[in-house]
């Protein structure tokens, strides 16, 4: 028996276990690093496809891998990954609860894209210019965003999933004097995932 | 509660952490944003019914199956699909949303993954660890597929 459990050993030590990491181009093209820290040692991979293979007697190896392959094998893995988060503004006209012509076009798209993510995390925060006062800027800036809530709810996104939050004045995009008309301003910032 | 009280408390939050995060988020270090076939998450010793729109915690343990896959979103934006036959853990998971810095280090001891790091890797060199059998990986904002325990 105590043969057989130390032949055991033996066959399971001679049977390595091995791990591989392989760095992916960023969406944007660009590419990152990945270090792979051992002993107070580190060895950088930072090239599209560059694979670094460790096992558990130390040995560390890496090479370049075709991107079809890489793509292939792990095709699942890839086709998996939970929709990109997304920041959009949308914007107001001046003093107003409606949304420029623009702002208005790309809306339902917008709104659609959002309803169709599977348990979807909205985040609305209103903007207003300067024109008024803080306290008139406060409201006007939460009931943008409350505006855009209810779209998004009508789009059929329930409203446990959606934060809504009015700066007023406080972030402006473009800083100016008090008083002072300037449509990037007037915004709702969307952030969602 | 009026309007405006109403709006100085967002405001309040607002101000506190930049932007309220959302519903799910508040309790969670993640959301399951899909699933499919098998797949289990242990919390505690004990399993947990699984379903999309789960908030996942620091600590779980999340187990596919042979048919099994899970996509999960975490709150600095890092998103992670794991395959199937697979066993990831959420070791340690701190994000500051004011400064977007933190630390993420997280476990896959068999399986694969698919990952897109966020904020907490952009923060600091080395802030997201990934930890196999028998590596240990720096990430440094980036994209990559993890395969362990071949």
């Amino acid at each position: 028996m105590k043969l057989r459990a130390a032949l055991l050993v033996v066959l399971l030590a001679g049977c390595a276990t091995h791990d591989r990491v392989i760095l992916l181009p960023n969406s944007d093209g660009g590419v990152g690093k990945i270090a792979i820290l051992r002993d107070g040692q580190e060895t950088v991979i930072g090239e599209p496809y560059a694979s670094a293979n460790t096992d558990d007697r130390g040995h560390l190896d890496s090479a370049i891998l075709e991107a079809a392959d890489v793509r292939k094998e792990f095709d699942a893995e890839l086709a998996g990954l939970p929709a990109r988060p997304v920041t959009r503004n949308l914007y107001f006209r001046a003093d107003s609860t409606l949304l420029t012509a623009e702002s208005e076009a790309e809306a339902t798209a917008i709104f659609n894209e959002l309803a169709a993510r599977s348990a979807v995390e909205i985040v609305l925060v209103g903007h207003s210019d300067t024109q008024g006062s803080e306290r008139h800027n406060d409201q006007l800036s939460l009931t943008r965003a409350m505006l855009v809530r209810a779209r998004l709810i009508a789009t059929g996104i329930s409203a446990f999933n959606i934060s809504v939050a009015g700066m007023g004045e406080r972030s402006p995009i473009v800083p100016t004097p008090d008083g002072v008309d300037e449509p990037r301003n007037r915004r709702v910032e969307l952030h969602a995932r | 509660m009026t309007l405006p009280s109403l709006a100085r408390l967002l405001l309040a939050l607002c101000l506190a952490g930049s932007v309220v995060p959302a519903a799910a988020v508040i309790d969670g270090v993640a959301t399951v944003k899909s699933l499919k076939g098998d797949v289990r998450i242990q919390r505690g010793g004990r399993e947990l019914p699984v379903a999309v729109g789960t908030a996942l915690l620091q600590e779980d343990t999340i187990v596919t199956g042979s048919d099994g896959s899970a996509g999960l979103t975490f709150a600095d934006n890092t998103l992670i699909s794991l395959g199937a036959r697979s066993r990831f853990v959420i070791d340690r998971f701190r994000f500051d949303r004011t400064s977007n810095g933190g630390e993420f280090q997280s476990t896959l001891s068999k399986g694969r993954m698919a990952v897109v790091s966020g904020k907490i890797a952009k923060s600091q060199i080395d802030a997201m660890k990934v930890r196999t059998p028998t590596s240990l990986l720096g990430v440094r904002g980036t994209e990559f597929v993890v395969e362990a325990g071949r």
